[in-house]
């Protein structure tokens, strides 16, 4: 097959950007470096002269801080609530295509190690409701993993399955392989799945509508994810309760309010054109989904969300979860690094409040997951220790409010999401979970710290997610 | 598609849409509203007394804020607000409050208003008119009491409550449900109301709700969710700035506890009278039954004004003080008034004209009860002894001396932000109060046995207006039954006076 468009290659001197666009191939340049010494520099110099100060006026900032996002998050799940922007189709839309066919559709899989399940998936795939003739899914399985790729010979499989081997080069990542399948093929549309993931069968089709329906700037739609194992145990309800969160309430309340859209790794269905356009996939980046959304964005590309479900398995282990989570923070903090090189043009790109939605979602998020515990353990102080002294001099008045609406407000909002989410998808009977959402936050943030760590120490390992064969 | 097409015309017009609202009910509230409120009230010199010691630092404040059903935490905290709002702009805080409240609850009658049929101009004219007119509603609305910020989340539980029947968003359901919580709040009146909207939702889910059968008990855990999570909140503060998670139940339970049969019937039948629960009740059923298309609706609004009633009757019984409950009354009967019109307008000229008579035999029996009179809810200043008089008599006897006010309403009545003259602490401790008092000459001032302070004939408060202490002098002792203690025990050190 002859390569239409070179993803794999690099074609610029920059170090920061071998294929032209900024690449997280190092995590902070020497500007970005400097100013993080500076900063260090100057705590450390605050606190020799002064640390009280200096500890209440971080205070102060984080405080402020969570209170933003607070507000934010409150802001954008009413949104949500009210108009619920996701683009829906019914049956009788569904029955005819958007055109004179059905435009051509390229699956691409990437995979590494899962030989376990790849029967169950192209079981899964095959069942696609998409014409045949129109449809491509290519299986990417690294050259050397042999497991895999004898489990997929031993399929004997047919059109429209493809087994495209991904050569053995560094990285090896998942962008990397995806990367590899965008540089040849002629398909309109290009959506990626995980190996365990089981799509809604009409979701190709709806993507086609969807498409058609929207503005030629949209780039991208997103489906929601699910998890078809929710009652497996207290993790995957509480993992379920994040997801019907953040793919229910408040993507929805993005795509309404024209936000960047961080995707969510799978069911990203692209133009292939403008995917090529701007590159393809970060293969630097741990979490390359959250960066080419971030990219398409701010290359004025609109990313929509569509009522459509892909089904995926919870990672039902929690020293696996940590293990996902970490990724996921670590190329949060990569992704935002890699954007704020320039940021003065980014912020021109963006415009303000544009700017505010990436700094409160890639930033923010990261921040505040790792700024957490140091408040539950003074919290825990204050409520069964009781210093004699602190509370007056690190929360004054205002803050103290402020801390405390963060607390008792805030905090309930976020876990009571949690539970309106899941009533919303379909999980009624897991209200429940959603309200001791605050333990599963302190394991979040345990992920956002080992992320943190191996920013520093190891920023290009990819922490598989581990995908558990069914009993 | 539609449903998106829409949703972006909603959105489309929002954006001039929401901030003309918002701009309409500031000026309403903040400018027109106030310039009615002129009826100062003794709930009002409570919570302000609790703000200004908040403000100061003070425990009390803090104690206070959180350990009273009736002086309860959400108008108190408005009134904050408000006073931080308006007091660079050298406003009356509590005018402000009261007035945008006000404006707020006023704004739901007209969203009601809405929901109908018909001609909008004279519907809404009509609503909001029958609510106004409703026995009670314009007196409360002449009265200066933070409470009205309470009458607001009623307001939108009630009118979302009112959506979700209509509707069937799930929005609409966690907008009364979060209300609903923030009612738990506002009383012991208002949690009662909050109580019963909320059982009537949860027997209509199954009904109203869209989502499937086995979905149903996640609607009803987000319906009682914020109202277990305000109460659980309640009891935390309550232990982490009282040491009892049910220090605020305490003096209602003592209450209950102290009543007897024959009082509690006597009462029983003055407070039944006074209510007209009946008439009321009665009135409601009437109107109900006219708009029998929207029952579920109804009974949202017809459930919490009986079991408010009901509340109302059993506190009066046992003298204790439902916070604002005239003014719950008085609101939640005119939007049940404002419900039934909203409903009946334009529909069936037969059932309008039953709605009009019954509207004009409640107003008519109402002038044969003694009216609902919100400024009397709650008073209790009568008689006691001028501030500046008993400053007078400790600076002509102990100069040096301080004297404690223990409860809510007794320190407010001689509330001393710098701490001077007079300690407010919301609960009497014989330990601490002695400890004190090896440091200096401390006083004690002991309101009357009367209820209005105090669980009548039950307490150490009783205890000690009745026998005193054997290390208590009575210095004093008004004819109203107000008394000044001293305690005898010697001081060891010099007065804490000299530090102020």
């Amino acid at each position: 097959m002859s390569k239409l468009f070179n993803a794999t290659a690099h074609t610029s001197d920059d170090p920061f950007g071998p294929r032209g666009f900024p690449q997280a191939t190092i995590v902070l340049t020497p500007w970005q470096k400097r100013v993080f010494l500076g900063l260090a520099a100057l705590l450390v110099l605050w606190a020799i002269l002064d640390w009280r100060s200096e500890l209440l006026w971080i205070n102060v900032a984080c405080t402020v801080f969570y209170l933003f996002v607070t507000v934010y998050r409150v802001l954008l799940i009413d949104t949500s609530l009210r108009h619920g922007g996701e683009m829906n189709f019914t049956e009788d839309e569904l029955a005819s295509p958007p055109g004179d066919e059905w435009p051509k559709y390229m699956v691409i899989l990437p995979m590494y190690h899962e030989g376990d399940i790849l029967p169950k998936l192209v079981e899964s795939l095959g069942k696609l409701d998409y014409p045949k003739d129109r449809l491509e899914i290519r299986l990417l399985i690294e050259a050397d993993d042999e497991e895999t790729m004898a489990v997929a010979h031993s399929l004997n499989l047919a059109p429209p399955f493809v087994i495209t081997p991904i050569p053995v080069s560094q990285p090896r990542t998942k962008p990397k392989a995806c990367n590899v399948a965008l540089e040849t093929g002629d398909a309109e549309y290009l959506v990626i799945y995980d190996a365990e993931d089981r799509p809604e069968l009409d979701q190709l089709k709806k993507a086609a509508h969807a498409f058609a329906k929207a503005g030629e700037n949209v780039a991208c739609i997103q489906g929601k994810l699910c998890f078809y194992n929710p009652d497996q145990n207290l993790l995957t309800k509480c993992f379920t309760a994040d997801y019907a969160t953040w793919f229910g309430l408040c993507l929805p309340g993005l795509d309404t309010l024209k936000a960047p859209i961080p995707l969510g790794g799978t069911s990203n269905h692209f133009r292939l054109d403008i995917l090529r356009k701007v590159g393809g996939w970060d293969e630097f980046n741990v979490t390359e989904d959250c960066d080419l959304g971030l990219r398409l964005f701010v290359r004025g590309y609109q990313t929509r969300v569509l009522e459509s479900t892909t089904w995926e398995q919870a990672c039902p282990s929690v020293p696996f979860w940590v293990r996902q989570r970490s990724r996921w923070v670590k190329g949060y903090a990569q992704t935002y690094f890699v954007h704020t090189r320039q940021l003065w043009d980014l912020t021109k790109k963006l415009g303000f409040i544009g700017s505010l939605h990436f700094h409160l979602l890639i930033g923010g998020s990261v921040f505040c997951q790792l700024i957490s515990p140091f408040y539950w353990i003074l919290l825990l102080m204050w409520i069964f220790v009781r210093p004699s002294i602190g509370m007056a001099e690190f929360f004054p008045g205002p803050v103290f409010a402020m801390g405390a609406i963060c607390l008792f407000v805030g905090n309930f909002i976020f876990a009571y999401s949690s539970a309106v989410a899941l009533v919303r998808r379909g999980f009624g009977h897991l209200a429940l979970y959603g309200l001791a959402m605050p333990f599963y936050w302190m394991l979040m943030s345990v992920g956002a710290w080992k992320g943190f760590l191996q920013l520093i120490t190891k920023p290009h390992h990819w922490e598989k997610t581990k995908h558990f064969a069914e009993s | 598609m539609d449903v998106t097409i829409e949703n972006e015309q909603s959105s489309a017009r929002a954006p001039w849409r929401a901030p003309l609202v918002f701009l309409g009910w500031i000026v309403l509230g903040a400018f027109i509203l106030p310039k009615f409120v002129i009826v100062p009230t003794d709930t009002l010199s409570v919570h302000s007394a609790v703000v200004d010691s908040l403000l100061a630092g003070q425990n009390w404040g803090r104690q206070a804020l959180v350990g009273s059903l009736q002086y309860p935490l959400l108008p108190t905290t408005m009134l904050l607000l408000a006073r931080l709002i308006a007091s660079p702009f050298g406003g009356d805080g509590s005018a402000l409050l009261v007035g945008l409240s006000q404006a707020w609850v006023l704004s739901y009658v007209v969203r009601l208003a809405r929901e109908g049929k018909g001609t909008l101009l004279p519907r809404t004219i009509a609503t909001v008119a029958v609510f106004l007119v409703f026995p009670g509603v314009l007196d409360c609305i002449r009265l200066l009491d933070p409470t009205w910020a309470a009458a607001v989340p009623l307001a939108s539980a009630l009118y979302h409550a009112y959506c979700w029947h209509q509707r069937q968003e799930l929005r609409d359901a966690l907008v009364t449900a979060i209300s609903c919580g923030l009612l738990v709040f506002c009383g012991l009146a208002f949690a009662a109301a909050a109580i019963a909207i909320l059982a009537v939702m949860t027997r209509h889910v199954p009904r109203v709700s869209r989502v499937q059968q086995s979905e149903q008990g996640g609607v009803r855990t987000l319906l009682w969710a914020p109202l277990a999570y305000c109460a659980f909140l309640w009891a935390l503060w309550n232990w982490l700035v009282l040491g009892n998670p049910f220090f605020a139940l305490r003096p209602v339970l003592l209450s209950l506890h102290a009543c007897s049969g024959t009082q509690f019937s006597a009462e029983l039948a003055s407070a039944f009278s006074e209510l007209g629960l009946g008439l009321v009740g009665g009135a409601l059923i009437c109107g109900l039954s006219i708009a029998a298309s929207a029952r579920g609706a109804g009974m949202c609004i017809l459930m919490p004004l009986l079991l408010v009633s009901a509340v109302r009757l059993l506190c009066r019984s046992a003298g204790v003080h439902a916070a604002g409950g005239t003014l719950l009354t008085a609101c939640l009967g005119g939007l049940a008034f404002s419900f039934c019109m909203q409903q009946v307008w334009t529909r069936d000229p037969k059932r309008f004209a039953t709605l009009i008579a019954v509207f004009v035999a409640t107003i008519l029996a109402g002038r044969m009860y003694p009216p609902l009179d919100g400024a009397r809810d709650g008073a209790f200043r009568s008689n006691a002894p001028e501030k500046t008089e008993v400053v007078e008599l400790m600076d002509r006897h102990w100069p040096r001396a301080r004297v404690l006010v223990c409860g809510i309403r007794a320190p407010a009545l001689f509330h001393d932000p710098a701490e001077k003259r007079f300690l407010a602490r919301a609960d009497f401790h014989e330990a601490l109060f002695l400890t004190q008092a090896e440091d200096e000459v401390m006083h004690l001032l002991v309101p009357p046995d009367n209820g209005n302070f105090y669980p009548r004939s039950i307490g150490h408060f009783s205890r000690l207006h009745g026998e005193g202490k054997p290390w208590l002098i009575l210095e004093k002792q008004w004819s109203s039954g107000w008394q000044l203690w001293r305690c005898v025990i010697a001081p060891t050190g010099e007065s804490k006076l000299d530090d102020l």
